[in-house]
C-alpha cells in the first residue's frame, strides 16, 4: 500500500526530488554563461546588458537551488515530526495497555 | 558608451552553443512538486532569457551577415566623400558597417535630401573642405552641389551648415589649385588648349553651383550679405565666386574694385609672384560683358587708375576696361569730363616707364582708344576742353604720333570720331548756329589728326634720312679703315672713296630715302586735299538736309565734288563751288559759303595751331 499523503516517507520522497532538482540547478551550464560574455568576447551596450542579464539569472538559479534545499529540510524535518509524534503515541499506547 | 557593437566573431559563436545547450538543459530540470513551483518559474525566466533575448539577438547578427564582413566600422573622416557619408549615417542614426563588396567605379548615391545637403555643408565646413580633392571627389562635388543648387530647399539645408570658414577653405584651394593650373598652362606656350582648360572645368563647374546657390539664397533673403562669404578668401577665389553671382553693377563694381586693390596690396608680399592670371583679370572679363559696369568701374577708380591698367596679369584686358569705360555710348559728358583729363595724366606719366611700358606696350593704342571721342575736349584749349595744358596736350600727341599702331588705330577711328559730329551736321531740323558749330568741330578734328600725321610723316623721315646718312658713314668709315692698312696709295685712295660715291649713285637711281623737304610739301599738299574733301563732304550734307528742309528746291543742281586729279584740289573747288552758288537763292548761298568757309578757316586754323604745337 503506498503511503498515503502527508505521510513521512512521502514528504522524505518529495524532499530527495527537491534535492534532486536543486542538484540539477547547481550543475546547469546556465549558471557559467557568464564566463562566455566578458568583454574578450564582445564590448559595448548591448554586451553589457547581456551580461547583466547572465549574472542576474546565475544568482537567482543559485537562489533557487538553495531555496529547493530549504524547502526539502522542512519536508524532511516535518516527516521526522510526524515518526516522533507516532513513536510517542506508541509508547503512550503500549505504557496504558501494560 | 560609444554606441559601438564590437565583437569577435568566433566567440560570440561560442557563446550561441552554450546559450543553446544551457537553455536546452534548463528545459530538461523538471519538478511538478508544489514546494517547487517558486523554483520552476525562476528556471523559466532564465530560458526565456536566454530563449526569447540573447539567442535572437545573437542570431540576428548571423541573420544580417556581420560574420560575412558586414562589420562595424567607422568612416575616414580625410575623405570629403566619407566625410559626407559618415555624416549622413549620424544624422540618420545609422550605425556603419564594412561592405565586402567592390566598390562600383564611380560613386552612385540616392537623390539629395534635406539631410543630405545639410551633411554636405557640414562635411565641407570640416577638415576635408581644406584638403586636396581627388578627381574622383570633384566630380561628385559638382554633381551634388549642382543637385543643391537647383533646388532651393536643399540650399537652404545646406547653407546653415557651411560656415563661412568652410566657403574659404572650399574655394581657397580649389581656386590655387585653378590658379596654378592656368599659369602653367600659360608658362608652357603661352596659350591654353582645349586639353588645358578641360583639366580645371570641373573646378569651374563647382564655382558655378556655388555661385547659383548664393544666387538662390539672395533670391529668397534679399538683404543678406554676400560679401561676408569673401572676406577670408583670396582674392582670385572670391573673384572666382563673384562673377556667378547675380548682382547689380554697384555691387559688382564695389566687390571688384575691393579684390583687385586687396590683391594689388598682397601681391607686394607675396611669396609666389609669377603667378599668371589673377582676380583683376577675371573680374574685368566679368565687367566687360556686363553692361556699364566697365565705366562704373572706371569713375570708382578715377582716384587710382591703375586699378584699371596696372592690375591684369593680360595687360589688354585693362586697356579694353579703359575703352569700354570711357565710351561715350555709356560715359555722360560730366563723367568723361572727370575722368578722362586724370586718365590721361596717368597714362603720360606711365608712359615714362620703362616697366610700366614693358608690362602694357600697346599703352599708346590704349591711349588712342581713351581720346578717340573727346579730341576736341582733350587737345583743343578753349572754354569747352577739359583744361589740359599745352604741354600734357602735345605729350599725349606725341605718345600717339611715335607709335605707328597708334596712330593708325586713330586713323581708324575715324567712323567712331565721326559718329559724335555727323548727327548734327545733316540734321535737317538743326539751326544754322548748330551745324556750323558742328561743322567746326569737325574740321577742328580733321585738322588735329591731320597735323598729327603730317607730323608723324615728317619725323619717319627724318628717322629714315638719319638712319640713311648714319649707315652710309659707317660704310665710309669702315672703308677709310680698310683702306689705311693698305700701302698702295692709288689702291687705297680707291677704296677710300668707295662709299661715297655708292651713296651718290644709290641716291641718283632713287635707293635714298625721300628728303624731309619733300616729305613736308607732300604733307601740305595732302593737307590742302584733305580739307577741301571735308569742304566738299558738309557742304553736300548741308545741302541735303536744306533740300529736305524744303529751302532748297528738288531738281535744283548738285554741289561740285573736288578734282582729285588738279594740281592744286582746294583752288579748283572754290571756283566750282563759288559758280554753283551762283544759281542758288542767296540767302541759301550766303549759308553754305560761310559752312564752306567756316570748315576751310577753322581746319586751317587748327592745324597751324596745333602744328605749332607739335612743332611743325
Amino acid at each position: 500500500m503506498p503511503p498515503g499523503p502527508g505521510s513521512p516517507e512521502q514528504l522524505r520522497q518529495r524532499s530527495t526530488l527537491l534535492r534532486i532538482t536543486a542538484s540539477k540547478l547547481d550543475a546547469t551550464p546556465a549558471l557559467v554563461l557568464y564566463r562566455r560574455a566578458g568583454d574578450d568576447v564582445w564590448r559595448g551596450p548591448t554586451p553589457t546588458r547581456c551580461l547583466d542579464d547572465l549574472l542576474r539569472m546565475r544568482t537567482q538559479l543559485l537562489a533557487t537551488a538553495d531555496e529547493l534545499r530549504a524547502n526539502a529540510r522542512q519536508l524532511d524535518l516535518r516527516a521526522d515530526q510526524i515518526d516522533a509524534d507516532a513513536r510517542t503515541r506508541a509508547a503512550a499506547t503500549a505504557g496504558g495497555a501494560g | 558608451m560609444s554606441g559601438y557593437l564590437g565583437y569577435d566573431a568566433d566567440l560570440v559563436d561560442s557563446l550561441r552553443a552554450a546559450m543553446t545547450r544551457a537553455e536546452a538543459e534548463l528545459a530538461a530540470i523538471r519538478c511538478a512538486d508544489i514546494d517547487a513551483q517558486s523554483a520552476m518559474r525562476a528556471v523559466d525566466r532564465a530560458r526565456s532569457t536566454l530563449r526569447d533575448t540573447w539567442l535572437p539577438f545573437i542570431n540576428s547578427l548571423y541573420q544580417c551577415r556581420a560574420f560575412d564582413g558586414y562589420n562595424p566600422t567607422t568612416i575616414d573622416a580625410g575623405d570629403l566623400i566619407n566625410s559626407w557619408l559618415n555624416l549622413v549615417a549620424v544624422q540618420r542614426g545609422w550605425r556603419v558597417a564594412a561592405d565586402p563588396l567592390p566598390v562600383p567605379v564611380g560613386p552612385a548615391f540616392e537623390a539629395m535630401t534635406i539631410e543630405s545637403a545639410r551633411a554636405l555643408g557640414e562635411a565641407l565646413s570640416g577638415p576635408a573642405g581644406a584638403d586636396d580633392m581627388t578627381m574622383e571627389e570633384m566630380a561628385w562635388l559638382q554633381g551634388r552641389l549642382a543637385e543643391v543648387a537647383g533646388h532651393p530647399q536643399l540650399v537652404a539645408a545646406l547653407l546653415p551648415a557651411f560656415t563661412t570658414a568652410g566657403w574659404a577653405n572650399v574655394c581657397n584651394k580649389l581656386a590655387t589649385t585653378r590658379q596654378h593650373a592656368v599659369t602653367e598652362a600659360l608658362l608652357y606656350d603661352g596659350s591654353i588648349s582645349d586639353g588645358e582648360r578641360a583639366g580645371w572645368a570641373g573646378i569651374d563647374a563647382v564655382f558655378v553651383s556655388l555661385g547659383q546657390i548664393l544666387n538662390t539664397n539672395q533670391e529668397l533673403h534679399p538683404r543678406s550679405d554676400l560679401t561676408q562669404l569673401l572676406i577670408d578668401m583670396t582674392p582670385y577665389a572670391a573673384a572666382l565666386v563673384v562673377r556667378q553671382l547675380d548682382v547689380g553693377v554697384d555691387t559688382l563694381v564695389a566687390m571688384s574694385r575691393e579684390l583687385i586693390d586687396r590683391e594689388r596690396v598682397a601681391l607686394c608680399y607675396a611669396e609666389e609672384t609669377n603667378l599668371g592670371p589673377r582676380a583683376a583679370d577675371l573680374l574685368m572679363v566679368k565687367m566687360l560683358a556686363t553692361p556699364t559696369a566697365a565705366t562704373t568701374y572706371v569713375m570708382t577708380t578715377v582716384d587710382d587708375p591703375g586699378l584699371v591698367l596696372d592690375v591684369a596679369y593680360e595687360p589688354g584686358l585693362g586697356n579694353a576696361m579703359l575703352a569700354a569705360g570711357t565710351d561715350p555710348a555709356s560715359m555722360s559728358p560730366d563723367q568723361a569730363a572727370q575722368a578722362i583729363p586724370v586718365l590721361i595724366d596717368w597714362i603720360l606719366n606711365e608712359s615714362t616707364s620703362s616697366p610700366y611700358m614693358s608690362y602694357n606696350p600697346l599703352l599708346a593704342v590704349a591711349a588712342v582708344d581713351l581720346i578717340a571721342p573727346y579730341l576736341l575736349p582733350v587737345l583743343r584749349p578753349d572754354a569747352d576742353g577739359y583744361g589740359m595744358t599745352s604741354k600734357e596736350r602735345k605729350a599725349i600727341q606725341n605718345l600717339i604720333i611715335d607709335n605707328n599702331a597708334a596712330l593708325d588705330h586713330l586713323l581708324a577711328a575715324r567712323e567712331r570720331i565721326a559718329t559724335t559730329l555727323g548727327t548734327a551736321i545733316s540734321d535737317p531740323a538743326a539751326s544754322f548756329m548748330d551745324r556750323k558749330n558742328a561743322v567746326r568741330d569737325l574740321a577742328e578734328i580733321l585738322a588735329i589728326v591731320d597735323t598729327m600725321v603730317r607730323a608723324s610723316d615728317i619725323r619717319s623721315a627724318e628717322r629714315d634720312v638719319a638712319e640713311y646718312e648714319l649707315a652710309w658713314s659707317v660704310v665710309g668709315f669702315a672703308a677709310n679703315a680698310v683702306s689705311s692698312y693698305i700701302e698702295t696709295p692709288v689702291v687705297a685712295g680707291a677704296v677710300g672713296s668707295a662709299g661715297p660715291a655708292l651713296q651718290k649713285m644709290g641716291e641718283l637711281f632713287g635707293l635714298g630715302p625721300t628728303s624731309v623737304a619733300d616729305v613736308r610739301a607732300a604733307s601740305l599738299n595732302r593737307f590742302d586735299v584733305v580739307t577741301t574733301v571735308a569742304a566738299a563732304s558738309v557742304v553736300c550734307a548741308t545741302f541735303d538736309a536744306m533740300v529736305s528742309a524744303g529751302r532748297i528746291p528738288a531738281g535744283t543742281a548738285l554741289p561740285p565734288l573736288p578734282d582729285l586729279d588738279q594740281e592744286h584740289v582746294g583752288v579748283a573747288y572754290s571756283h566750282d563751288f563759288n559758280e554753283w552758288l551762283d544759281d542758288l537763292d542767296p540767302d541759301v548761298a550766303t549759308e553754305l559759303d560761310g559752312i564752306k568757309q567756316t570748315i576751310a578757316s577753322d581746319h586751317e586754323a587748327e592745324a597751324d595751331a596745333n602744328g605749332e604745337l607739335l612743332g611743325l
